[in-house]
């Protein structure tokens, strides 16, 4: 039986359906709100992972399966992978909610502070005013890319995701993904150095 | 230098990236992100998602977060979590579902999987006898039949060429064999309801020129749902 008619018969509430339903993604689903949690190093959030579990359930079910009935099974999604994405943007969710009793501690994902580049140590430490001037020239040349290699930028740099990863993102090889990096970042050296900026 | 260079790339990206995302913004589905990050996507879709998450900060989250943590650890639901979720499903132990899967081979039909009986002549044959003889092949149209509560719905798919269809419902009493009167049944695809109609005296609704694919028919009463047919054809 495929995933979408398995759903299906979960919507219907058949019960030997969801006795299965439990069996084959419960436990996908629970390692993942872990994972996620983990991943963020939101270690205060570790008590919450049964409450995110029950409510995630409560999501799918809830208004007459209302969630359960948007997986369609497009474009050979499957529903394994659908609920391991519905737990991530779920748990993220829950996750932010939280964030008021974050302890000031805590490292903030977004705020990147420049005084931690400009720190003893750091290869970028003596030129603190050029600095500003080359982060903004290269802001520059970063928007002057296509929305492609922008988000492979994004993806890759900022966000540390593996090349090895990005092959399926961008449909190429790993060899392709490679090449497109190193001329990505060729590109932004070349409108860099036009601009003047030199020794990096 | 290279790792300079990066570095000072991480940090032009941490300041300028994605930003806190909107609650105005419309999100992409779940099952579109999925399919980006599988490569799953056409062209023009790829282009325009990658528009969206150059400026959603949530969306970019949730797909590096997928990529990070693809099988990581596996941890084990404590029984009783399970059993709460158990608890909080409204799952009842009959089915008022029936499912039927069909490829389309010239002017043939096969039935693949159904959980329906299967008219064969003018015999009534369960599917599962039906795969026992080897048979699975109907010329121009398959007559289904399924036992719903205290009716029995007939289910018609004629093979009209050039991947056409018509599908005809017809729904009787199994005591009486009377038809069901005020009986509507939906067409759905895609969640969206192509035709609604009611039964006529016969207890039978047609749906004409139905192309390939897959298909909920909804039968309902006015305030209660009596039974869904998954309805999937393909061609060969």
């Amino acid at each position: 039986m495929d995933d979408l008619g398995f759903v299906q018969r979960c919507i219907n509430g058949d019960k030997a359906s969801w006795d299965k339903f439990l069996d084959r993604y419960s436990r996908l689903i629970y390692s993942y709100i872990h994972n996620v949690i983990e991943a963020k190093s939101y270690t205060f959030a570790r008590e919450h992972i049964p409450d995110i579990f029950q409510s995630l359930f409560y999501s799918l079910i809830k208004d007459d399966f209302h969630k359960l009935k948007s997986y369609q099974g497009r474009n050979g999604c499957s529903l394994a992978s659908w609920l391991r994405q519905v737990t991530i943007n779920f748990t993220i969710d829950y996750l932010r909610k939280l964030r008021p009793m974050v302890s000031i501690d805590e490292t903030d994902d977004q705020g990147f502070a420049l005084k931690d580049v400009l720190a003893s140590g750091s290869p970028l430490a003596p030129e603190a005013i050029n600095l500003e001037d080359a982060i903004e020239q290269l802001k520059r040349c970063i928007l002057k890319l296509n929305n492609e290699e922008r988000y492979f930028l994004e993806l890759h740099i900022n966000r540390g995701v593996r090349l090895e990863d990005l092959k399926h993102i961008f449909n190429v090889s790993r060899g392709a993904v490679d090449m497109q990096k190193s001329r990505i970042i060729a590109k932004l050296k070349e409108c860099f150095h036009l601009a003047g900026f030199f020794g990096l | 230098m290279q790792d300079k260079f990066e570095e000072l790339l991480r940090i032009v990206l941490k300041r300028h990236g994605t930003k806190r995302t909107s609650e105005e913004i419309s999100h992409p589905s779940e099952e579109k992100l999925v399919c980006f990050i599988e490569g799953r996507l056409d062209r023009e879709d790829t282009s325009g998602l990658i528009s969206h998450l150059l400026i959603c900060h949530k969306c970019n989250e949730a797909i590096a977060l997928d990529m990070h943590i693809k099988d990581k650890y596996i941890f084990e639901v404590p029984s009783e979590l399970r059993l709460k979720i158990e608890e909080m499903i409204p799952a009842k132990e009959d089915s008022s579902l029936l499912e039927v899967y069909l490829k389309v081979k010239g002017e043939f039909l096969e039935v693949i999987n159904t959980s329906a009986d299967v008219l064969l002549g003018q015999e009534v044959i369960p599917a599962s006898v039906l795969r026992t003889r080897k048979i699975a092949n109907f010329k121009d149209e398959v007559m289904l039949l399924k036992a719903f509560r205290d009716m029995r719905v007939d289910l018609k798919v004629e093979n009209k060429g050039k991947n056409i269809f018509n599908i005809t419902v017809k729904a009787r009493y199994k005591a009486s064999q009377s038809p069901v009167k005020d009986l509507r049944i939906n067409l759905i695809k895609d969640e969206i309801e192509i035709e609604s109609r009611l039964v006529d005296a016969d207890g039978t609704v047609v749906f004409e020129h139905v192309l390939l694919g897959k298909y909920i028919i909804e039968t309902a009463f006015l305030k209660e749902h009596v039974a869904s047919i998954l309805l999937d054809i393909k061609a060969c």
